[in-house]
Order: C-alpha cells, then structure tokens, then sequence
C-alpha cells in the first residue's frame, strides 16, 4: 500500500494526472528556488550599488566603469547606465533643461519597466500551478472513482474492503495535487511579494537619479548663465 | 563591480536539482516510513484486551474493606461467645464490661419485675382488703404500704377532731405528693383519685357493713343536714371512729395511689429499663447478625482468597473474556498507540452483559466507545455459569483493562 503501488495500479487517466502533477510540483519546486536565488542576488547587487553610488564616487566614473552589455547590468544599476547615458547624450545636444529630463525619465521609467519584467517571470507559472493543480487532482480523483464504481457495479458483493483501494488509488491524486499547489501558493505570495519591494526600491533610486541629474543640470546651467 | 552582477543571472540547473532532490527526498521518506505503519494494519485482527480484574473484581480497596470486615466479624463473634457464655470467660475487657452491664440490667429487670410483681399482688390484696372494707384490714393494709401511712394513720385515730385529721389528711396529702415526684399535675390527679378512693371507700363500707355504713351514713346526714355539734356521743363517737376510718381509708387510698404511682413509676422505669433491655438486646442481635454477615463474608473472602480451584476456573473465565473482546474489537482509525481503557462490566449470573461503562477514561472518546462495542458484541460470556459459585459471583462485576498493546508499534 505504499505510494508506488497506488501509482502502478491505479487507471491511465489517473496515472496521467499523477504524472503531470508531479512535474508540476517539480517545475513549481525549480522556479521556487531559481527565483528565490534571483531575487537575493538581486537584493544582494542593488544593495552593493547603492552603497557604491553613494559613496562620493563620480557619476563619470561610475558609468565607465559599468558594462556596455545592456543585457549585463539589471537592476540599480542599469536604471543608472540607461539615465546617465541619455543625459549625457542629451545634454550637449539641447539647451532645454526639461527636454533633457524628459529624456532622462523616459528612459529610466523603460528600463524599470524591463527590471519589473524580469523580477517577475515566471511567478505566473507558480500561480497557474497554485490555482489549477487542485483542479487537476480532484479531477483524477473523480475519475479513478468513477472506475471504481464501474468495478462496483459487476461485482458481487459490495463491501467495503472492495470499494476502499479503489477510493485510496483515486483519491491520492487529489493528495498530489494539494502536495503540488500548497508550496505553489505560498511561494508564490513570498516571491511576488520580495519582487514587488525590489522594484519599489529601484523606483526610490530612480527618483533620486532624477533629482542629483536635475541638479546638476539646472547647477551648468546657471554656470553658463 | 560588473562580475556580481553577471552572477545575478541564476541558471535552471541548480535549482533543477534541487527541486528533483527534494521529491526524492519526500518520496523516500514515504517509502520509509510505510514499512513502520504496515504491521499495524497487518496485527490488526491480533488485539490484546488484558483483564486485570480476577483478584479485583472486589478490588483492593474492597479487599481491605473485606479484612476489616473479617477483624469486626471476628470480634462480633467474640462478643456473641461471650454473651452466650454469659461473662464465664471475659477475655476482653470491653467484652467483660458489656456482658456485665448486661448482667447487671438483666438483675436488675428481675428485681424490678419481681417487685413490680410484689407491689402488684400487695395493691391485689390492698383492693381485696377494701373490698372487704373493714377498717382493721385497711389499717393493716396502710400500714403495710408504707410505714409513714401508718404512723400518720395511727396519729390521725390519736387525733379525734376532724380538723386535725384534715390537717393529718393534709399533710399526708402533701408528703404523699412530694414523694409521689412533687408534681403539681400529679397532686391534682392525686386530688381527685383520692376523692374518687372516698367515694369508693365510701361505697365499700356500705357494701361490707351494711348496718354501720347506713348508720354512719345517716348519722353523717344527720350531722351534716341538722348542726355541727348536736349528734349525740355515740353516734358522734361512731361517726368520729367512721370518719376516721374514712379518713384512714381516704388515707389509705391516698398512700395506695401514691403507692400506684410510686408502682406507676417503677413501671416506668421497668418499662424504660425493658425498652433500654431491648434496645441493648436488639443492639445485639444487631451485632450477632452483623457478625454473621461478617462472619459470611469473611468466610466468603477467605474462600476467594483460598481457594486456588476456583482461582484457576476464574482463569480461564479471564482468558475467555479476553479472546472474545480481543476477537469482537475492531481498531477506530486515527488512534494513536498506547492508550488503554479500564471498562466496568457486569454480567447476569448466566453470562449476559447487564452494562459495560467506561471506570477509566483513555481520553479519547471514539476508543472508548470502541473497548465498550467490542465488550458489548462479545456480550454473552455464556462460560460464566460453568465457574463454580463463589467465583462466578466475583465475575458478575469486574473491571476490564483494556489495552491494544499491538498499537504500540
């Protein structure tokens, strides 16, 4: 009566939903850990950034010293590359001060738009999983009792002893789906929600590299005045 | 400052492996912990009711209260010995005390019975001396009743004068009526009983001697009815010798109901001292019929308690009952080892189960409910009537430990 033995003989169907709903709770188990991981790191680099971009050091200097790859600098720091490097395009090119920052803005609210992006693949999979695989496992289950009282009806006597491996084999399926979607939900809910307070921390920095580029701006400005 | 943030890239593979790993994990487990789980549903027909009650179908509590009751059988059946033997042999002090205070009460019954008896046939043949109403044999009669009447009697003839007598009459009254309890409800009835003792004096003087008691009665009439003082000396001398007599009988009657009354009272008090008798005899007829059901007891305890034959039949009896309730007990699921129940089943002299109930809770209702089904399905322990009687009425209440001990691994 262990797990395996319900598996091998329980019907097709049921096997089917067993299987898909083991490689659901895997695939859903990858992506915990996988975005997990991600976002630590993430929370990890922007933390090293910002103790980086506040420490005195030229914004020059800082922007040189990032890669040109856009694709190799997510997060803070590629909000910075993308602003910095339209306000120093812009700046020579324009005597309008809020055309440059118009610039500026733009191009930072895309690359938020990116980093929010990538925080948050593949945490709609942890909710497809977390909602349906219920659905999936009572759906085995319905059917492998539907089998069972298919077996019922030719059989003799209908007792209990013949009725209970059928009701046990059908209604592990739902126990899988439960054991799929539980983790599914409850990580999802953390990881969405670690995203989410990432994001807003990128925003923050934006915000601020709006206001030091608007100073700076507005300071050459009146130094040319 | 660029290698960290490369890094922040996170491949598929570690966490693939991880999340396979950690399914393996769980699945071993499972597989692991079933072997643990499999002998409980395969020794699950293979069930231990344990009956722990053959010595303590009384219990302990009730054994010692046998064996106080064997010490108080034993010396009720001292005190009944040496009641019977009327003290020859005191052996206890106690029981020496009791036997001669009983001794002394039943003396001291007889005496009073015996005087009671006396002072009956004295007031018998008081009344048959007034019934015979002459004054000599009341005189006798007032003197034998108490030698204060006598003397007061005697002093009352000495006195010729009415109010002397009166006084004498008086005070006799009054004597009477302090030692008759000094009552004052008992001297109005003392009043009256004597008035009622004249009349009846009175009436047997004229029945005994006809003659005198017309005369004495005309002459008395006449002394009334005419004057104080113009009766003639010797009508006056027979009215003074019969209003002495009368006054003797009055006297007598007087001493005779105070006579009654002290009787009255003795009786009382033969009566208190027969009731406080039968109290002390129904005290121990009490005691010898407790000592006789203690005795019974006692010989009943020392017949479970010695005899190993009936110990044996009892058993069996106890295998019996555990194979059945073991048999008929079916595992409520979810219960968790260990936990063991103490029922307390009664049965009727022919096996049949009169009600099983819970003595000792588990704790857990459903396992309650599970020993007292299997108890109830098991019901007719028809082998009851096969043990021999003593042990059969031990097993007609006993206490059942149940304890699944296969649950425990």
């Amino acid at each position: 009566m262990s797990i395996i033995s319900l598996f091998v003989n329980a019907s097709l169907v049921v096997q089917v939903v067993m299987v898909i709903l083991l490689a659901a709770s895997i695939a859903s188990w990858v992506l915990i850990f996988q975005r997990g991981m991600a976002l630590s790191r993430a929370k990890k680099a922007y933390t090293a950034f910002e103790k980086r971009f506040w420490s005195g050091v030229d914004l020059n200097h800082l922007y040189r010293e990032l890669p040109s790859d856009e694709e190799a600098t997510p997060g803070a720091a590629g909000v910075f590359r993308a602003g910095f490097r339209e306000y120093s395009r812009l700046k020579p090119k324009s005597d309008d001060a809020q055309a440059v920052m118009d610039g500026v803005q733009r191009s930072m609210r895309v690359t938020l738009s990116r980093e929010e992006e990538r925080l948050n693949i593949s945490l709609p999979f942890l909710a497809t999983v977390s909602s349906v695989s219920p659905y999936v496992g009572l759906f085995g289950t319905v059917w492998g009792i539907m089998g069972s009282f298919q077996a019922l009806g030719t059989a003799q006597q209908a007792t209990l002893t013949t009725v209970a491996p059928w009701i046990a084999e059908a209604l592990v399926a739902t126990a899988m789906g439960l054991f799929a979607a539980i983790p599914a939900v409850i990580f999802y809910n953390r990881l969405a929600s670690r995203a989410d307070q990432l994001l807003g921390r990128y925003e923050d920095f934006a915000e601020e590299l709006h206001s030091i580029l608007h100073r700076n701006l507005h300071s050459r400005g009146s130094n040319d005045a | 400052m660029s290698q960290p943030e490369i890094e922040q890239r996170v491949g598929l593979g570690l966490p693939v492996v991880l999340a396979v790993g950690l399914h393996l994990v769980i699945l071993i487990l499972t597989l692991v912990s079933w072997p643990e789980s499999e002998p409980e549903q395969t020794s699950n027909t293979i069930v231990n009711a344990t009956l722990v009650s053959t010595e303590t179908t009384t219990n302990q509590a009730q054994q010692a209260k046998a064996s106080k009751a064997r010490d108080a059988a034993e010396k009720a059946n001292e005190q009944q010995s040496a009641k019977e033997k009327a003290a020859k042999e005191a052996e206890l002090a106690a029981q020496q005390q009791k036997s001669a205070a009983l001794e002394k009460a039943s003396e001291l019954k007889a005496q009073q019975q015996k005087a009671a008896e006396q002072e009956k046939a004295e007031a018998q043949a008081e009344a048959a001396e007034q019934l015979k109403a002459e004054q000599k044999a009341a005189a006798e009669a007032a003197a034998q009743a108490k030698a204060d009447a006598a003397r007061r009697a005697e002093e009352a003839k000495a006195i010729a004068l009415d109010r002397k007598k009166a006084e004498a009459e008086k005070q006799a009254k009054e004597e009477a009526l302090k030692k008759a309890d000094a009552e004052k409800a008992a001297k109005a009835k003392a009043e009256q009983e004597k008035a009622k003792k004249e009349k009846a004096a009175e009436e047997a003087r004229k029945k005994a001697n006809a003659d005198k008691a017309a005369k004495a009665k005309a002459d008395a009439e006449a002394k009334k009815t005419d004057a104080d003082k113009a009766a003639k000396a010797k009508a006056a001398a027979e009215k003074a010798e019969k209003d002495k007599a009368a006054k003797a009988a009055a006297e007598k009657a007087a001493k005779e109901k105070a006579a009654k009354e002290k009787a009255a009272e003795e009786s009382r008090k033969k009566s208190a001292a027969e009731s406080a008798r039968k109290k002390a005899l129904a005290e121990k007829a009490a005691q010898a019929s407790a000592g006789s059901l203690d005795s019974l007891i006692d010989n009943e305890s020392d017949a479970i308690s010695g005899a190993k034959q009936a110990a044996q039949a009892a058993n069996g009896f106890v295998d019996l009952v555990k194979k059945y309730v073991g048999q008929n007990w079916s595992r409520p699921s979810g219960t968790t080892p260990g936990k063991t129940v103490t029922l307390r089943v009664s049965l009727l002299p022919t096996g049949e189960l009169v009600s099983a109930a819970v003595k000792k809770s588990s704790g857990d209702s459903v396992f309650d409910r599970s020993a007292i089904q299997a108890v109830q399905k098991a019901a007719p322990f028809t082998e009851l009537q096969q043990l021999p009687s003593g042990a059969r009425s031990k097993f007609r209440n006993f206490d059942l430990y149940f304890n699944p001990e296969d649950l425990g691994r």
